[in-house]
């Protein structure tokens, strides 16, 4: 035994005394924030992971990664065909796990066809430390702006999309105010376009950005949908937007993604630009979970899972009963744990063709690891080994 | 409904313990308050798998260390469910070596950190530990040795309060 040792033991026995106590009521509370996530752990995935199978009772995000809790008894997808790099060599690419300065990153979305944008983790506090331009072909990086650290005005960065030359996202501050950022792609001084209370609701603030034309446009998760020029200027909100989400712009629908149970998430959709709107069917028995512009995912009558278009034709039954949480992307495809009774892996399923590919992760336990998707529904990323993966959907003909 | 009920009497059983844990884990109530809810609101999400033979309380812990050095923090998706009083607890700590020794461990990284916790506050031994965290025996004894190493350095041995200089 020696001192060090002695003085820590009689430290944590004093610490003791002074360590915070829980109120009464957290048990309710905590219940109450469970149920809620619960739904919302749905929505934390769709953004970030294409999908979740059924029974998840919880996900945490990890360096870009999402780990998410099976139930053994869930309902799964069939073995995929042969590894993903097999069944579609041309759009699997590759880039190194770690970025300049030896730090984690992720592939955030693409900046055109050969250029992904990559968001760096600082390593002690995982908030974004830096953007880069990662060229797919040569393997060269640009840097593109490097964050703060995160202080009381301003959280960490997030909600990154880019269009129109500029990359824009958005920070908290400590009293719940939104700020909105945009920077050039090819790099520069971050600008402050706006800001937003997210006041309202439980503090979730912003579900979606995008870029639209010469303006950000933005949803809160409490609803209401709002733009900003990205030449600076006021945030105002989109006609027709109240109570709205994002979906895709210009589309924006309800009821959003996130919040208390309310049947078809984006069951009315609108386009705010030629003031279309479209509603999803749904027959007696269907449980319709979610859709996107065009499809729907959700369960027929039978209890099949079933994938159609929003106006009700073209339904098709999925092989194995999988609950999506998130229409397929591209329209095309979407990801899947699959096994034999338990969960052993995760595949990329192509509904057109009945094509599947094996993204080559292993249950750890009961936790399975799914790949990081993005609101474009274009890329899908997850880190093999030392290698990052990168699956960009639209080289898929 | 039941495990509402089961959970519901855990926290009010083991909440406060979770919570002095997570103090020591953390150093400072706030970050300890995040790390024993989102603690909890993993365990009532596990809730209906756990077995018999699982604890609810060694999940807990063992949630709360990992959570604490997860490289990727959570992002804070709920605000705190309860208010904390704003105060620096840490100066509450009697002066002399354990004042400086508190102040010290905040500046060890977070997985050196919870090694010590576990080792001079759980009372965990290195394979205990090293379940626990997920990382091998012999992590564990280089990350407690480093650790060490640092707090001496940082406390100096003062004979006036402790006597036996090393």
């Amino acid at each position: 035994m020696t001192d060090v040792e002695d003085t820590l033991r009689s430290t944590f026995g004093q610490a003791e005394d002074h360590a915070p106590r829980l109120p009464a009521t957290l048990a309710e509370r905590l219940v109450v924030v469970h149920r809620r996530r619960r739904r919302r752990a749905r929505t934390a995935l769709a953004a970030a992971a294409v999908v979740l199978a059924v029974g998840a009772t919880f996900a945490v995000t990890r360096g870009g990664d999402t780990i998410t809790a099976v139930t053994a008894a869930q309902p799964l997808s069939p073995k995929p065909d042969a590894p993903v790099e097999q069944v579609w060599p041309q759009a699997v690419l590759e880039a190194p796990a770690k970025g300049p300065g030896g730090l984690e990153w992720r592939a955030d979305t693409l900046i055109d066809d050969r250029t992904a944008l990559m968001v760096t983790a600082a390593a002690d506090a995982g908030w974004a430390a830096a953007l880069y331009a990662y060229d797919l072909d040569s393997g060269a990086s640009r840097e593109i702006v490097t964050f703060p650290r995160p202080g009381d005005e301003n959280g960490y960065a997030h909600g990154f999309a880019v269009g129109g030359g500029h990359v824009v996202w958005w920070t908290g501050s400590k009293d719940r105010v939104a700020s909105l950022w945009t920077v050039p792609v090819d790099g520069g001084k971050p600008r402050l376009l706006g800001t937003r209370s997210i006041k309202e609701g439980d503090g979730s603030g912003i579900d979606r950005m995008a870029v639209a034309g010469d303006r950000l446009v933005f949803s809160l998760y409490t609803g209401g949908v709002f733009s900003v020029p990205l030449a600076g200027g006021t945030v105002e909100p989109v006609g027709g937007g109240a109570g709205m989400h994002l979906l895709s712009w210009p589309w924006i629908g309800t009821p959003g993604p996130g919040g208390e149970p309310h049947g078809t998430v984006y069951a009315r959709i609108v386009n705010v630009e030629t003031g279309e709107t479209r509603t999803a069917v749904t027959e007696p028995g269907e449980q319709i979970q979610i859709c996107g512009v065009t499809l729907c995912v959700g369960r027929s009558a039978e209890g099949r899972s079933i994938v159609r278009h929003r106006d009700g034709s073209a339904s098709k039954s999925l092989p194995g009963q999988v609950a999506l949480m998130e229409p397929p992307t591209q329209d095309r495809f979407f990801v899947s744990i699959y096994g034999d009774g338990r969960p052993e892996g995760v595949g990329l399923y192509d509904v057109d063709t009945g094509a599947s590919g094996d993204l080559g992760f292993r249950a750890e336990g009961q936790m399975m690891r799914l790949p990081f998707g993005e609101p474009t529904g274009r890329l899908l990323s997850y880190k093999r080994g030392d290698r990052l993966h990168l699956i960009d959907l639209s080289r898929i003909r | 409904m039941e495990a509402d009920t089961r959970f519901a009497e855990f926290v009010a059983e083991r909440g406060d313990a979770l919570l002095r844990y997570g103090y020591m884990l953390a150093g400072n109530p706030h970050d300890a308050a995040d790390l024993t809810q989102e603690a909890l609101l993993k365990l009532r999400g596990a809730w209906p798998r756990l077995r018999h033979k699982d604890s609810p309380e060694s999940y807990a812990r063992t949630t709360m260390a990992r959570l604490h050095i997860a490289t990727w923090r959570l992002r804070r998706r709920e605000l705190l469910a309860w208010e904390l009083p704003e105060l620096e607890h840490h100066d509450r700590l009697p002066g002399g070596d354990e004042r400086r020794m508190w102040q010290a461990l905040a500046g060890l990284p977070r997985k050196q950190r919870a090694v010590l916790v576990l080792r001079y506050y759980e009372q965990l031994d290195d394979a205990e530990i090293a379940a626990v965290l997920g990382i091998s025996r012999g992590t564990v004894r280089s990350q407690a040795a480093r650790a060490l190493d640092k707090l001496r350095a940082a406390i100096p041995s003062e004979p006036m309060t402790r006597g036996n200089a090393r």
